[in-house]
This record gives C-alpha cells, sequence and structure tokens, in this order.
C-alpha cells in the first residue's frame, strides 16, 4: 500500500490500521495533526521547542492508548483533550522547576515569533514586538481552563460545541470562559490598544 | 456605560466568534448601534484577535516545518509496544516518588521523636521496682518519684501479702 492511498484514508480507519500496529497508518496521522498539535502547544507554553517535545510525547502517549479510544468522540477532540492538558502540565513542571531555580520565566522561556512583514519600518516593529510580547504575558496570566479555551479558539478556529466536547463542559461554560479570558487580556493590553 | 451593558459584554466575545443566534446576534447590533462603550470594547476584542492571529499564523507556518515523525518513530522503535517513558509523565511520578519519601521520612522521624519524649517523660516519674530473694519471705520495693513514695511489698506466702 503506497503512501497516497493512506492519505485518502479517514482518521478512523487510519486508527484501526494503527491498532494492529500498522506504523505507516500512524505516520499518517502524525503528519495530519503534528503542527495543530504543536500550534496549540505553544499558544499554552510560549516556546517552539518546547512545543515540539510536546508534540512528540503527545503522539507517544497517543499510541501508547490507541486501545483506549473507543470513537465514541471524534479523534481530533481527544487529541486536542490530551494536547492540552500536557501542555498545561508541561507549564506546570517549567514553573516547579523555575522556582526551584529562581529563574525569571519571562527571560528564559518566553520567545516571540514575530510576523513576517514585507517592509516594516523599525519603530513600528519594535512597538509589535512590544505587544506580541504583551499578548504573551496577558494569557500567561489566564486561569488553566481560560488557556484552554482562549487557545483552541484563536489557535484552532473551534467552535464552542467543538471546545466544549474537548473540554468536557457546556456550551455556556466555554463562552464564559472566553469572555473572562478576553476581558482579562484586554485589561492588560488597554495601553496599547 | 449603561446598565445592560454587562449583558451585552458578556455576549461580544460570543457575537466575535460567530455563535450566537439571530435573535441574539439582532439584540447585540441594536444596542451597539446605541451605545459607543460597547463599540469601543468590541473594537478592542478584533484588535486582540489581530495580535493573537499575528503571533499564531507566524506558529502554524513554523509548525509545518521539521516534522516529529522520526523522533517518535525512533522511539516506538526502541521502546517497542511496552510502555514508553513519558518525559512530563515520568518527571511527575519520580517527583510523587520523592515526595511520598520525604513524607514517610518525616513520619518516620516524629513518630521516633515522640517515642523519646514520651519515654522520657516516663522516666521523669519512674518507677523503681526491686524484688528481692531471702530465705524469710521474697520483698519487693516500689519507689514512686514524682509523689516520693516508696511501698515495700512482704510476701509471707504464695497466698498473703502485706505492705508497709
Amino acid at each position: 500500500m503506497n503512501d497516497a492511498e493512506y492519505t485518502e484514508y479517514s482518521d478512523e480507519t487510519l486508527i484501526e490500521k494503527a491498532k494492529k500496529s500498522d506504523l505507516d497508518a500512524f505516520r499518517v496521522i502524525v503528519q495530519r495533526y503534528e503542527s495543530r498539535v504543536k500550534s496549540v502547544a505553544y499558544g499554552i507554553v510560549h516556546n517552539e521547542d518546547d512545543a515540539k517535545d510536546i508534540c512528540q510525547d503527545v503522539f507517544i502517549k497517543v499510541y501508547r492508548s490507541l486501545d483506549n479510544f473507543q470513537g465514541n468522540s471524534r479523534f481530533y477532540t481527544w487529541l486536542y483533550r490530551i494536547t492540552v492538558n500536557m501542555a498545561i502540565d508541561y507549564n506546570r513542571k517549567i514553573r516547579r522547576k523555575q522556582a526551584m531555580e529562581y529563574i525569571d520565566e519571562i527571560n528564559v522561556k518566553t520567545e516571540i515569533p514575530m510576523p513576517e512583514t514585507k517592509q516594516v519600518r523599525p519603530d513600528k516593529y519594535i512597538y509589535d514586538k512590544e505587544i506580541y510580547a504583551k499578548l504573551n504575558e496577558a494569557v500567561e496570566l489566564l486561569s488553566e481552563e481560560q488557556k484552554k479555551a482562549f487557545v483552541l479558539r484563536e489557535m484552532e478556529d473551534l467552535s464552542y460545541q467543538e471546545i466544549a466536547d474537548i473540554m468536557k463542559c457546556s456550551v455556556g461554560t466555554v463562552m464564559s470562559r472566553l469572555y473572562y479570558a478576553r476581558d482579562k487580556i484586554r485589561i492588560y493590553l488597554k495601553p496599547y490598544l | 456605560m449603561a446598565k445592560n451593558c454587562k449583558y451585552y459584554l458578556e455576549k461580544l466575545s460570543a457575537y466575535l466568534d460567530n455563535e450566537l443566534n439571530s435573535a441574539q446576534r439582532e439584540g447585540v447590533e441594536v444596542h451597539l448601534n446605541c451605545c459607543a462603550d460597547c463599540r469601543q470594547y468590541l473594537n478592542d476584542l478584533e484588535r486582540i484577535h489581530g495580535y493573537t492571529q499575528d503571533i499564531y499564523s507566524s506558529v502554524r507556518k513554523n509548525a509545518h516545518q521539521d516534522s516529529v515523525w522520526n523522533s517518535i518513530a525512533a522511539q516506538l522503535a526502541e521502546n517497542g509496544s511496552g510502555t514508553v517513558k513519558n518525559p512530563i509523565l515520568w518527571g511527575r511520578k519520580r517527583f510523587a516518588v520523592w515526595i511520598s519519601s520525604a513524607v514517610a521520612a518525616c513520619l518516620i522521624l516524629l513518630s521516633g521523636f515522640f517515642a523519646y519524649y514520651a519515654f522520657l517523660k516516663l522516666n521523669r516519674n519512674q518507677c523503681i521496682v526491686t524484688w528481692v530473694e531471702s530465705k524469710k519471705a521474697p520483698v519487693m520495693v516500689y519507689k514512686d518519684k514524682s509523689t516520693n513514695t516508696t511501698i515495700i511489698w512482704m510476701f509471707s506466702d504464695e497466698n498473703s501479702v502485706s505492705n508497709t
């Protein structure tokens, strides 16, 4: 069976094959979702190298847990749930480590990828960079649940129902978490808006 | 800001995400037409959304490069079908083991301390019991330091006891 054939399969078919230790099927799943998993992880940890490590751990965990996936929910719902939980766990671990080592979190961890622009004035570049740094700081201030909802919405553009399925809560709760998350960010960024 | 603005502010986030039904959406739009504060609030949310998209689009672009598959395949091959030591989870488990060992060590130290303390306290009021065997009769001496009392039992025979 060639790669092109595999890429045409649905998630469910690929998972059934991966459950039977078909690594080619699992490779297609990884290729299909790795950029999304990395992006969501980045939204929580704000570091691309850490996001890559988390992505790797997520897929290994997924592969080991494939037998637990019964297919009652969509595969990506399950995958995103694992991703946000592992990223939050990773953040907690990093915070504990930094608390023990007395390292300034912002200086060490945060990296801000600057969006590619054609020709940006230096003063605009510096201003944008400051805003992006502040935005990352503001996201760090959110509660874990608010952060999950915000990242899934802003990064993956998921619907409230999809976020509710991932976070195992009601649509109303998602709406409320997003409102409070954005309000907190708005207050933090007010001088720049 | 009007009194009912709080209600609409909560709806503006969902309005931005296009998650309101048509009636709610219409209600929000009517309110926005007559409330400058809420329009400003929505404008702020839109600008934040714009900044977020700027950052996340470049993250998404970078995420396509440098696939993690080779590392995953290597790790799966190395560990076979057995359990993989997930670095994050393994770190948590190790931390839990470390914490429980520390708690157990503290409990042992505390119980040792209490046992020693109880032993010292008991000895402060110690009672001395001496048993003296003699030809006439065995004698037992009991001395309580706390009350400074001495009691002596003399056993004349097996069944009778006299004390002084």
